[in-house]
């Protein structure tokens, strides 16, 4: 809706509801004062009918003229008041009918009232007087209610019809107010803000922003008025763009000229060389900026310069001559020098004459180079060269470069030495005259594939006289700028060493009775010597790639796998026993070592050892039942020696004491020889009985193994000595000893030593009375004990036979004894893990060393031999 | 004085009786040869329904049949012949056999020595003390 139509409507609305609302309170105060009017008639009616009422009463009293006359008034001044009150007030004053009859009727009973005063003598009359006033003064009193009423009734409609006042009032003030709420709205909504964007819009415009539009869809006079602006604006953009556009390409036109005026100005600035026209008079007509460099003149003051005051007088001299000629019309180019700062610079110079149209010359153009750098690099050059050459001369290998006609065109020193060849003569000469038709032919595909393009890596051999030699070759083709190859690098190395060296260690290796493997990183086979394919029972071929592995027997091959697997993904040494089960049903036995071989830090392959130790393994099986064999006989042996001496005792008592028996009783019956006899029956049998004694001491001590415990061998050397006492005593002997040590061991048998070392002494005694002393000394883990004695001695013969179990050396007359002593004492030292031996002369005494552990032997140690037996 | 010897080797038990007569011990000397026949005289069973009471049992260890040690057991166990003083004689020196021999209280262990001399030199010994000084129960 057009804001004309909507602003006609808005204000016809408000004008009709201020003019209803002025009529509506208009008609109310009307009512109003209509009200008010009728009330105060009702208030006077109310008083004149009061003061009838007095006058009534008055006359009734005191009668006369005046109260009647009065009364009369008064009435006719009632009638009077009563008659505006038009019928319309009926509403208000319900009562008023019924006061207009009563107010009506008073004079005619006031007529009668008058009438009956007048004849007051008659009795009648005085009480029909009586009668009248009372009735009189009942009406008067009735219509006086009857206005009471009237005027309330009025006052409570005075009251309604105010507050409709009121009510009114606040209804116009609220439908004023909302009137012009909705005004405000409507200007805020529909002009305000179309107005305030407009405004937005346009201050952008006027700061040159076009791209900025209303798009306003308002189909009113500010929607009319955003799209007029709107295309104000595209024509003005459009304008403006294209505007810009002509500018840009003025703009560009300008840079253009002004980079290619600036490219020509480097160009001649920085172009490595000294640029000028000379004129006739030899002066610069124009020159780059590199004289500013070269010569230290400054560029805004070269034109014009002389050419002597810029090159200076040297330089100058040097040039002159060739300024002459270029100026006399020939081309000239020359070198000349310059000193400049403390460095001689070079400049290679030409001079270009320029030609007029008639054909003079007007001047000429100078070019100058500066190339003092070239010849420092033509001189590094050669000394580079050099260095090159002493490198390959000094390399051993033979480094050549042959161009595309095979021709050599460089070769070093080396050649001549191991191939056989003359250096000097080679270059320039082909390699087919150099190396001959023989090894040409060798190596002909080769060359033809290195100009082709390809780098090559060969071996080959030949002979120089009667050497043999290996050489490895590279051919390094040498390719042009265009990609062409121009020829290529040859490098040959001497290999012989190498060769003879893999020869060897092949050689090795075939005929090595030792398995042996190689493979690749991965843990695949790439090679396994004769001896491996022997023991393994495979060929060659079948042991390659993972072939190796069918052969192992089926029990261990997830062991070995593993084991493999293991060391190959940890690049550990890999060690195993295991078995092969060969294609033909036969095990073998076999211990593999594989070491990891390195390149640098990377592990490239391994290396294995595989022995066959089949029999080794057969004679460890062989070894452990033997052993559990001698442990059972052992064993057996010794219940059977226990047994037996024992059993022995029993006949042998026999014999004895009856041959006792037979010589008590009846030793007079008998003659000299049966008692000789009967003798040796009996010593024999003592004898024996001695022998078997000893032997259940020997048997005992494996029988009766205790285990170790600390020994004092103090106190045992005390209680040794006490059993000896008798014998002490009776060869008066001297003991002496060290103080003796604790150390582990079974007390009782190593007093049986010492009784057994002592007794000994006693007994192999010299005429002599006995000196024994018993040393003791720490060895490491060690005690040496010694016992020492100025006896008979002992021939040096006998050392090892005096241990052995009844071995004596003397006669029964001269030396008592069975033999078995020392082979007790060398069992018990052994025992205790310690060794027992002799040291003696005839004739000088003896001495028997033994020693004992210092501290008690691991379990473990003297377990170790049968558990590494009972294992295999 | 009455002494039982129980051992299996005539030779044996001669020299015993041998040597009771060298020391002149006035004992009498009933003799079985093994452990059955030694239960039969001291229960006095079959044909040594009559015997007598020893004063003194001399027990050898190895018996056939019943051995020593299994007739001392038994004859221990026994309230009315647990008082005759068991001698063990034997040729053994093995140190079970003396624990044994206590253990199922033996009166004394002795070993039988290979010399005839020492053997009758513990017969003497034998008849000082259990024959001679010691008052047994037989007597009372």
């Amino acid at each position: 809706m057009r804001i004309r139509t909507k602003l006609i409507a808005a204000v016809t609305i408000a004008v009709i509801t201020s003019v209803s609302a002025a009529v509506a309170l208009g008609l109310i105060a009307q009512h109003v004062a209509a009200i008010d009017e009728a009330q105060s008639r009702v208030r006077a009616v109310a008083r004149d009918i009061s003061s009838l009422l007095a006058l009534t009463q008055e006359y009734a009293l005191y009668g006369g003229a005046r109260p009647a006359q009065q009364w009369k008034q008064r009435h006719t001044l009632i009638v009077e008041e009563l008659k505006p009150l038009a019928a319309d007030t009926l509403e208000i004053y319900p009562q008023l009918t019924q006061l207009r009859g009563d107010i009506a009727a008073l004079p005619e009973l006031f007529a009668n009232l008058e009438a009956a005063s007048r004849d007051l003598s008659n009795p009648l009359a005085a009480r029909r007087k009586e009668m009248l006033v009372d009735l009189l003064i009942a009406n008067a009193q009735s219509s006086a209610e009857d206005a009471y009423r009237m005027q309330q009734g009025g006052a409570i409609e005075r009251t309604r019809a105010l507050q409709n006042l009121v009510v009114a009032s606040v209804l116009v003030t609220l439908v004023l107010t909302a009137a012009i709420v909705l005004l405000a709205w409507l200007v805020y909504g529909r002009v305000m803000v179309p107005l305030g964007g407009l405004q937005r819009i346009a201050a952008a415009v006027r700061s040159g922003n076009l791209q900025v539009r209303n798009r306003s869809t308002t189909q009113d006079e500010f929607g009319d008025l955003a799209r007029e602006f709107d295309a104000m604006t595209d024509s003005l953009e459009f304008e403006r763009t294209s505007l810009q556009y002509a500018n840009e390409i003025l703009n560009e036109l300008a840079v253009q000229r002004e980079a290619s005026e600036k490219r020509l100005r480097l160009i001649g600035d920085n172009i490595p060389a000294l640029i000028a026209y000379i004129n006739p008079q030899k002066c610069f007509e124009f020159g780059n900026l590199a004289y500013e460099q070269a010569y230290g003149v400054p560029h805004s003051r070269l034109l014009g310069m002389g050419a002597v005051d810029v090159l200076g007088p040297a330089v100058f001299a040097q040039s002159r001559p060739y300024m002459v000629r270029a100026l006399g019309g020939e081309r000239v180019h020359f070198e000349r020098t310059a000193t400049r700062g403390n460095s001689l610079r070079h400049e290679r110079v030409s001079y270009m004459p320029d030609f007029s149209a008639s054909g003079k010359v007007v001047g000429f153009f100078s070019l100058a180079e500066d190339i003092t750098d070239l010849k420092h690099a033509q001189t590094t050059l050669a000394d580079s060269e050099q260095r090159i050459r002493m490198l390959t001369d000094n390399l051993p290998a033979l480094i050549s470069y042959i161009d595309h006609e095979q021709r050599y065109r460089f070769c070093n020193a080396f050649i001549g030495k191991v191939f056989g060849l003359d250096t000097s003569t080679m270059l320039g000469r082909t390699m087919l005259e150099v190396r001959g038709g023989e090894l040409y032919a060798q190596i002909e595909n080769n060359i033809q594939a290195a100009l082709r393009g390809e780098r090559v890596s060969f071996e080959g051999e030949g002979t120089v006289g009667e050497r043999a030699y290996h050489y490895q070759s590279d051919y390094i083709p040498d390719r042009a700028a265009d990609g062409t190859v121009r020829g290529f690098y040859a490098m040959t190395f001497d290999i012989t060493a190498l060769k003879n060296a893999e020869r060897q260690l092949r050689t090795v290796m075939e005929s090595s009775p030792l398995g042996m493997y190689v493979t690749d990183a991965a843990g695949k086979c790439t090679y396994t010597n004769p001896a491996w394919q022997r023991i393994a029972g495979l060929t060659h071929a079948e042991s390659l790639g993972d072939g190796w592995s069918t052969t192992l027997h089926p029990e261990d091959r997830e062991r070995v796998f593993t084991a493999w697997t293991a060391a190959t993904e940890g690049a550990m040494r890999f060690q195993s026993e295991h078995r092969f089960l060969r294609p033909d049903g036969t095990v073998v036995w076999t211990r593999v070592n594989a070491a990891d071989m390195h390149d640098l830090d990377r592990v490239v392959g391994y290396v294995g050892m595989v022995e066959d130790i089949s029999a080794q393994h057969d004679l460890n099986a062989a070894l452990a039942l033997k052993a559990d064999e001698l442990t059972r006989s052992n064993s057996e042996l010794e219940q059977f020696a226990y047994v037996a001496s024992h059993d022995l005792q029993e006949p042998l008592r026999m014999v004895t004491s009856y041959t006792q028996l037979l010589r008590k009783r009846y030793s007079d019956r008998f003659d000299q020889d049966a008692n000789e006899f009967m003798a040796y029956v009996v010593e024999g049998g003592q004898r024996m009985q001695a022998l078997i004694t000893d032997l259940l001491d020997l048997s005992r001590l494996n029988t009766t193994k205790k285990a170790f415990a600390p020994v004092a061998l103090e106190q045992v050397l005390a209680d040794s000595l006490a059993v000896l006492r008798l014998r002490v005593d009776e060869t008066a002997a001297v003991i002496t000893h060290d103080a003796l040590p604790v150390v582990p061991g079974d007390a009782r048998q190593l007093g049986q030593v010492l009784q057994n070392l002592l007794g000994n002494a006693l007994k192999f005694s010299g005429p002599a009375a006995p000196k024994i002393h018993l040393a003791a000394q720490r060895e490491r883990r060690y005690w040496h004990f010694s016992v020492t004695d100025n006896g008979i001695g002992i021939d040096a013969r006998f050392f090892e036979r005096i241990f052995v179990i009844f071995q004596r050396l003397h006669t029964r007359a001269e030396y008592a004894g069975t033999g078995i002593g020392l082979a007790i004492c060398k069992k018990i030292i052994e025992r205790h893990g310690g060794r027992i031996w002799v040291e003696s002369a005839v004739g000088q005494g003896t001495t028997f060393h033994f020693t004992l552990a210092a501290q008690s032997a691991t379990p473990a140690a003297t377990q170790a031999l049968p558990a590494l037996l009972g294992s295999k | 004085m009455k002494i039982l010897l129980v051992e299996d080797n005539p030779a044996d038990a001669r020299l015993v009786k041998e040597a009771l007569k060298e020391v002149r011990v006035k004992a009498e000397l009933f003799w079985a040869q093994d452990g059955i026949e030694a239960l039969d005289f001291l229960y006095r069973r079959g044909a040594h329904a009559d015997a007598p009471v020893p004063d003194l049992i001399l027990l050898d260890l190895n018996l056939p049949r019943l051995n020593g040690h299994e007739v001392l057991l038994q004859v221990k166990q026994d309230p009315a012949l647990l008082n005759i003083p068991i001698v063990m004689l034997s040729s053994s020196t093995a140190k079970q056999d003396v624990r044994d021999a206590y253990g199922a209280h033996a009166n004394s262990f002795m070993t039988k020595p290979a010399d005839f001399d020492k053997f009758m030199a513990l017969v003497k010994l034998i008849d000082a003390y259990w024959l001679s000084a010691a008052t047994l129960p037989t007597h009372l």
